[in-house]
């Protein structure tokens, strides 16, 4: 009788489980699996955006072919100078920044409020304000830098791509992460630093020791978001790019996505592009997999964890 | 800043329309292969390349903060290559009484005026309202849409019965009219579009006009000759043109 009750309440506890998980679920294979699955099918064809009817199959050739394909290489690894220097960037200048916000500082709310507002902005408004900030000749950057030194004429989108475009990615990213790490640092109990304090840790050993073996899951959030985020960098260096709209960005801002947008749209490339994201997908996981796994030595959880 | 600025969306047409100005192309008879390294495309691709070089127009070395228009009209351009529908424009704040619409140019013995862009409506042939299709159309390029756009200025009317109403009050506008007249005269030409690779204005997505680009970059660097530009961009181009044959078939 007993047994039988115990059945019907992980019954309902099942059901309960699955339908407030449901949206999710639903979501995910509708806009997650299938694409993916879509994806693949289509990496393994000649499909153009157009050729359904006389779609051909190709095997792996699509795979193969980026074997042959030096762009792929290049822009790969300007992706990884870009992932190498954008990830720690972003994420000591959002962990610097929650730190200062902490305190008990007049103004801090309205602070708080003018660091996150560019993380709300639209990309494409952030771009056109920053071609117009860092233009060679009108722009009010070298203005700035013309009054110390004059006739200064920087070319920074030709001659600082990458930099303007981490620059830029701080810009737009670190309010986010700045949030986040305020939720982090807010989470940590305050009797933790005093009783660090009371045994006669100066400021620093109290961060070091404290504060940030406790915000290591949120570092470890932050580091996995970040990695995926400038692995598939497209949409700000696509449109900080030259000449004019929908030009193409400086060859060493051609980074993987860019050259993926370019085989699909300007060539029509649509299964070898999906080739080439497929591979990119399985970069991301094995990436996140290395990251995940490094987190048994650095991330600390107060709660044990179950390997 | 830059004395000219042309509207490097539209580099290839363009270019085809310099070369059929000397009875060439920049495609194959059949479409089936780019041909750069003829003498006629060689030379016109040179004359480009030579105002990169020396700066006197936008390029990937040399980028506009904006699009070569909107740079006119603020004075920091000198000089830029559109068509009539600029002239709806053309007169800003800043440039107002100092502007002239200048006749197209010209690079051999037949000067041809062609459009090369235009705004235009598609039909799906196995589309099962036609007929409402048809209505739609017919109200947006003969209907009241169409007046009040040749009033503006803004484009050729489509229809020879608009004409009158494109809008010729200010000297600038008289003098566009003039201008504009005799290039009509010249327009009835149509521009060589390969059909088996990509044609689109926005040059990432333009299979021809972003090979360029990409090589033109390496090309100013001085990391590539002009013949090696020519030659990367025909293959690239030339490998696109192939694969679209290919899905045809």
């Amino acid at each position: 009788m007993a047994r039988r009750r115990f059945r019907g309440r992980a019954w309902r506890e099942a059901r309960s489980f699955y339908l407030f998980i449901a949206p999710w679920l639903v979501g995910f294979v509708l806009l997650g699996v299938v694409p993916l699955l879509l994806g693949l099918a289509t990496s393994l064809t000649n499909y153009d955006g157009f050729n359904l009817d006389n779609l051909k199959f190709r095997g792996l050739g699509n795979y193969a072919r980026i074997l042959e394909d030096d762009d792929v290489l290049y822009s790969f690894g300007r992706t990884l100078v870009f992932t190498a220097v954008n990830v720690p960037l972003g994420i000591a200048a959002a962990l610097g920044l929650a730190t200062l916000l902490n305190q008990t500082v007049r103004g801090r709310g309205l602070f708080r409020t003018l660091f996150y507002l560019p993380h709300v902005i639209p990309i494409v408004a952030v771009v056109w304000v920053w071609r117009i900030f860092i233009d060679q000749n009108f722009g009010i950057l070298n203005a700035v830098i013309g009054l110390v030194r004059p006739d200064t004429a920087i070319r920074w989108i030709v001659d600082y791509p990458t930099d303007v475009l981490v620059a830029l990615s701080l810009w737009t990213g670190v309010g986010g992460g700045m949030v986040i790490f305020l939720a982090g640092l807010q989470g940590i109990p305050n009797e933790l630093k005093e009783a660090a304090r009371i045994d006669g840790a100066g400021r620093w050993r109290v961060f070091r020791h404290v504060t940030l073996p406790l915000l290591t899951p949120v570092v470890f959030f932050q580091l996995i978001l970040s990695i995926i985020g400038s692995l598939q960098v497209l949409v700000a260096p696509m449109l900080l790019a030259g000449t004019s709209l929908g030009s193409l960005p400086p060859r060493e801002n051609y980074f993987y996505v860019v050259h993926v947008y370019q085989q699909v749209f300007a060539n029509q490339r649509f299964g070898y592009g999906t080739a080439l994201l497929w591979v990119l997908f399985v970069v991301i996981v094995l990436l996140s997999a290395a990251v995940f796994r490094s987190a048994r030595y650095w991330v600390h959880y107060e709660v044990e964890q179950k390997t | 800043m830059v004395g000219f600025g042309y509207h490097n969306q539209w580099f290839d047409r363009i270019l085809e329309v310099q070369l059929n100005e000397k009875g060439a192309s920049l495609w194959a008879p059949d479409f089936s292969a780019l041909k750069l390294t003829t003498p006629e495309a060689r030379e016109a691709l040179q004359y480009w390349f030579d105002l990169d070089k020396k700066n006197v127009t936008f390029n990937p070395l040399n980028p506009a903060a904006s699009w070569p228009g909107d740079q006119f009209t603020k004075s920091q351009a000198a000089l830029v290559q559109y068509g009539y529908w600029f002239s709806a424009m053309a007169e800003s704040d800043q440039t107002k009484g100092n502007v002239v619409k200048l006749p197209s140019p010209s690079w051999g013995p037949q000067h041809k005026s062609p459009t090369i862009t235009a705004t235009g409506h598609l039909i799906h042939d196995k589309t099962k309202v036609f007929d409402e299709a048809w209505k739609v159309y017919e109200w947006f390029s003969a209907g009241d849409p169409s007046v009040e756009r040749a009033k503006s200025g803004w484009g050729v009317p489509a229809l020879k019965s608009q004409f009158k109403l494109m809008p010729t009050e200010s000297p600038f506008q008289k003098q566009v009219q003039k201008v504009l007249q005799k290039e009509l005269a010249m327009s009835d030409v149509a521009v060589k579009f390969n059909p088996y690779i990509n044609v689109s204005e926005n040059v990432s997505r333009n299979t021809f006009n972003s090979a360029y680009v990409k090589q033109l970059e390496a090309a100013l660097k001085g990391q590539i000759t002009v013949d090696q530009l020519l030659a990367n961009v025909e293959k690239e181009v030339n490998a696109a043109i192939k694969e679209g044959i290919d899905r045809l078939k």
